[in-house]
């Protein structure tokens, strides 16, 4: 750190200081009258002890809303003023649930009933392979939606062993879809969703499910959709008018078949909030899709200068896919290309295209020397690169020269053997991975 | 950039940077509200923090004067301890007396990053110790009886994961 030079020899003063202090413990301090323009909240009285047990209690709250639920058990037994936290409805706020053994008793469920009206940030994980999981995840979202006062404002499912085959999840959507529905008419104080997130729900979503956020919740800032689900059935006709009725989307994170140029152009009608993030996760299934067309992105980039966008093409995708739906006038920030065969020709296209936008880029392809040349080539033009992960070996000498380029990365992934592609949902690993899920799920010997 | 003078309890004189100091929202309204002017000679009193820790808070601002503003939906996001930055981590590395100190000067002067990077840091000392262990830590006194204790073990049980 740089201190300047007049404060150094205050910093110096530190050590006797201290020692004066220790020794006069228990003082307390007030203020001089002659001081009287000082503010009144200044007049209190400071005890130089330290009494933890005593601390204010939205200060042992903050203390307590870092630990987790056993730590806050802990907490809880060490005195009554800590158990007085443990139990102030502040600190329930967010809550995250967790049915991953089946073992996961409902006891936990006991927090609806004392903290419902209060929950505000509510997470589910849950292993989708267990039905009794299932069942406790349901009753949650059923239970969210039938309390009387509700103030859940961010929601987010989380499938922490996925089965993206053939898992349909009936019974949670169909809980789901009674949350996102019209309020019980019984329900004293109904809020409105800000976030949701569904992005590690593995399940095939469909219309009906985003009519009823878009009909129900006008207020929603956040909607991550974009699963890792085979296929996605939502219509470009469902999102556009999720748009039109969600006027203060502030992100989207979805896949580009359920955009289209008629829902893009909605963004910028008047009189809503600017879109700030647009995430689309390209797959084979885009090829039959229209395109976006250059016109609507000229529009995007010129009426909305904040808009970021990321585009994810998936191992589904190929080549001449990933070619058209890259348009030189998309304010791209972030991309990732993943393919099973060659992309240094796709490399050169971004460097063309998007060297002064791109911040975030992540690439898993066949290594070739090609490859090596199109990444050094990027490394010298890309201007804002801050994010920068490549999953196949490098040479030696290009890692040196790429890093050489770019010397100020936040997070890079540079190797010189192949890795795994961690992100990846199991599925779309290769052929090998898809075998092992398969006889994981006990379907093939 | 002008500098102004902040004054510790036990009557030290600070001379800060204004950026510096205006990340405690406490000395920022004063300036602001009270119209204290920037280019005064007269040094703002601060009676309830020693220069001691005064000068630790002002070691912190100094870090963190050019941090980018937290973002806005903050408070709905996932709460996380290991996200604390190198220097935090060392900074905080004090005795316990001290950040306790450090603790309630951040929240009289109203700097939440300070506040919150101490409180994570306290956090972090209670994590995966017995009731026991934490006392000890923190010198509390168990004014529970035991059958109190009992008791509460056992109605807030309903959140324990195995």
């Amino acid at each position: 750190m740089k201190i300047k030079p007049q404060q150094v020899h205050c910093f110096k003063t530190f050590l006797p200081l201290r020692e004066e202090l220790d020794k006069q413990k228990h003082i307390t301090l007030s203020l001089p009258a002659s001081d009287a323009d000082v503010p009144v909240t200044m007049a209190k009285t400071y005890y130089i002890q330290h009494q933890w047990d005593q601390l204010p209690r939205h200060i042992l709250l903050i203390i307590f809303t870092h630990l987790s639920p056993n730590d806050r058990v802990s907490g809880s037994l060490t005195c009554r003023n800590w158990n007085a936290c443990f139990n102030s409805p502040g600190l329930w706020r967010n809550f995250s649930f967790h049915f991953e053994k089946p073992e996961d008793k409902p006891k936990i469920l006991s927090c609806l009933e004392k903290y419902d009206s209060v929950l505000r940030v509510v997470q589910i994980h849950l292993n989708p392979r267990h039905e009794l999981n299932c069942t406790n995840a349901s009753r949650v979202l059923t239970h969210l939606a039938r309390c009387k006062q509700r103030s859940l404002e961010t929601l987010s499912i989380h499938f922490t062993k996925g089965n993206p085959l053939f898992f349909k999840g009936l019974d949670i959507l169909s809980s789901l879809a009674e949350l996102f529905g019209p309020p019980n008419p019984e329900i004293k104080h109904h809020s409105f969703l800000k976030e949701i997130n569904l992005s590690e729900m593995s399940v095939t979503f469909d219309d009906k499910l985003f009519n009823l956020i878009s009909a129900n919740h006008p207020y929603l800032e956040v909607m991550n959709m974009q699963n890792n689900s085979l296929t996605c059935q939502v219509t470009p006709t469902c999102i556009e008018n999720f748009i039109r009725k969600c006027k203060r989307l502030r992100k989207l994170i979805t896949f580009y078949k359920c955009i289209s140029d008629d829902a893009l152009c909605a963004l910028l009608e008047r009189g809503r909030e600017q879109i700030r993030y647009l995430s689309l996760l390209c797959k084979m299934e885009e090829k039959y899709h229209k395109l976006i067309s250059v016109n609507t992105w000229v529009n995007l980039k010129k009426c909305l200068p904040d808009l970021r966008v990321a585009l994810l093409f998936d191992h589904t995708s190929d080549r001449q896919q990933i070619r058209d739906i890259l348009c030189p006038k998309i304010p791209l920030v972030e991309l990732s290309m993943r393919s099973l065969t060659e992309l240094h020709e796709e490399v050169d296209i971004v460097v063309n295209y998007f060297s002064r936008s791109l911040e975030i880029f992540t690439i898993s392809t066949k290594r070739t020397d090609r490859l090596e040349q199109a990444l050094i080539n990027l490394a010298a033009h890309s201007m804002n690169l801050k994010v920068f992960h490549c999953y196949c070996g490098l040479r030696e000498s290009t890692i040196k020269t790429f890093l050489e380029f770019q010397p100020h990365l936040t997070d890079y992934t540079l190797s010189i053997t192949d890795l795994e592609d961690s992100t990846l949902p199991p599925l779309f690993t290769g052929r090998f991975a898809h075998v092992q899920a398969m006889k994981e799920m006990g379907l093939f010997e | 950039m002008p500098n102004i003078k902040l004054q510790s309890s036990d009557g030290e004189v600070f001379d800060v940077d204004v950026d510096v100091a205006k990340q405690s929202i406490t000395i920022k309204t004063m300036l602001e509200d009270l119209g204290m002017d920037e280019d005064d000679d007269e040094a703002i009193p601060l009676p309830n923090v020693n220069s001691a820790i005064l000068g630790k808070v002002l070691e912190w601002c100094q870090f963190h004067k050019d941090d980018p503003p937290p973002p806005e939906d903050e408070e709905n996001r996932e709460k996380r301890t290991d996200d604390l930055c190198g220097f935090d981590i060392d900074f905080l590395k004090v005795d316990q007396g001290t950040l306790f100190e450090l603790i309630l000067a951040a929240n009289y002067l109203d700097i939440k990053g300070l506040l919150d990077a101490s409180c994570k840091t306290v956090a972090n000392m209670i994590k995966g110790k017995t009731p026991e262990e934490i006392r000890k830590t923190f010198n509390i006194k168990n004014d529970f009886t035991p059958a109190e204790e009992e008791q509460v073990r056992k109605e807030n049980s309903w959140c324990e994961e195995k």
